[in-house]
């Protein structure tokens, strides 16, 4: 099946079942004070990460704790060593996927800036997808992260409106962790949380 | 003989924009009500206004004899009025479902076309220079009141659709929430993007 066919089934699919903002922030919000200090703990540890690793260990950092997202919303209790097992484990495509996608948006930000921003739209589910897919470790890895590249642009391209209020949703909450002294410890488990629960609306109408 | 519509009466580039600034709900009724092409709106409407402010640039660097930085200034401009006016047609839809309001996104691009107009007329104002700062600052204000009347005419436009009345408010609040963000994104970028290449190309 081609890309384009994918969008066409993936909009059939969705059509008449758009996402509720409202619903998503309160579910995402009752989700998150299940466990605030494993959520503001893992969020710390994420930055810390990112800013000691110059970058490098914030999409496997993302990736485990999407992951975590995910167990929870399955009945699952979130442990800080389980968060840290997801993350070694799918390091290799989360590393692949988001190098990728850094280096579409950086292609396409030559093009003063905009279509950049647009690759980045269109492929930032990818870590969340790598996040929920049931293999992990090195073998595989291309290919999976190719998988989850795909599927990224399949929903983003089928559901763009929705996508583009979902991103400047999640944009907004992280402005506001932004402005006070230490919320994006809070702002960032909260941010993918919400992307969690929107890709898992978005997939149990597509069957992937 | 029946009165033709506003619209169609107003076929003069400017004398549409002087009747949508006068009379907005009579305008957006009659453009709601068909189904606009995009591609029409973004030929005579967007990229005309929108081109307005890089304008400015050009010729307050042409002034300051500085081109270089004018032209780099003004394909900013450019495309963050035009990437903006995109982005928001674009995420209109999926806002206005929030609040229970039908708007596909031919009939959005039309409604935030329209709701741009203040703001791209009133960019003519950045042509002011920073010096005197009273004159400077009272420009940008009022730009910002332009923009601001974009927000009721998008309050117009939602009465125009069918629209539970007590959603019209939090829908323009809303969208107001949203394009801050959007320009926000993008203004920082953009300008990053600027200053990157004024530094690449020494100027």
């Amino acid at each position: 099946m081609t890309w384009s066919e994918d969008i066409s089934r993936a909009r059939q699919a969705g059509q008449g079942q758009n996402l509720d903002m409202r619903a998503l922030l309160g579910q995402s919000w009752r989700l998150f004070m299940r466990a605030p200090r494993f959520f503001v703990l893992s969020g710390a540890l994420v930055l810390l990460g990112g800013v000691l690793s110059c970058g490098l260990l914030l999409p496997p950092l993302t990736v485990g704790l999407v992951r975590s997202v995910a167990g929870m919303n399955v009945g699952q209790q979130p442990q800080i060593d389980s968060f840290l097992r997801h993350a070694w484990r799918r390091a290799p495509a989360a590393l692949l996927v988001c190098s990728i996608i850094a280096l579409a948006t950086a292609l396409g930000a030559i093009l003063v800036v905009v279509p950049g921003l647009a690759m980045l739209l269109l492929l930032c589910m990818a870590p969340v997808v790598v996040a929920m897919q049931e293999e992990d470790g090195w073998a595989g890895t291309l290919d999976r992260s190719l998988r989850a590249l795909r599927l990224a642009a399949t929903i983003a391209a089928a559901h763009v409106s929705d996508m583009l209020l979902l991103a400047v949703l999640v944009l907004a909450v992280n402005l506001l962790g932004t402005l006070v002294l230490v919320g994006l410890i809070v702002s960032v488990p909260f941010s993918a949380v919400i992307m969690t629960l929107a890709f898992r609306s978005w997939q149990s109408r597509h069957g992937e | 003989m029946a009165s033709e519509p506003p619209v169609a009466q107003s076929r003069r580039f400017g004398e549409r924009w002087w009747l949508l600034l006068r009379r907005p709900s009579d305008i957006l009724r009659e453009t709601l009500a068909e189904q606009p092409a995009v591609s029409r709106l973004l030929l005579h409407t967007v990229v005309p206004l929108a081109s307005l402010r890089p304008a400015t640039e050009v010729v307050r660097s042409v002034v300051g004899g500085d081109l270089g930085v004018g032209v780099v200034l003004a394909i900013g401009s450019f495309m963050l009025h035009l990437g903006l006016w995109l982005v928001i047609s674009l995420t209109l839809p999926a806002v206005a479902r929030q609040f229970s309001i039908h708007l596909d996104e031919g009939k959005a691009a039309s409604l935030v076309s329209h709701a741009m107009v203040p703001w791209w007329l009133a960019s003519v104002l950045y042509i002011i220079p920073e010096s005197p700062p009273w004159l400077h600052l009272w420009s940008r204000f009022l730009v910002g009141l332009a923009a601001g009347y974009g927000l009721y005419i998008v309050h117009c436009g939602a009465a125009c659709l069918p629209t539970p009345a007590q959603e019209r408010g939090p829908f323009v609040l809303a969208t107001a929430v949203v394009t801050a963000t959007v320009y926000a994104l993008l203004f920082f970028s953009l300008g990053l993007g600027a200053t990157l290449t004024l530094l690449l190309l020494g100027v």
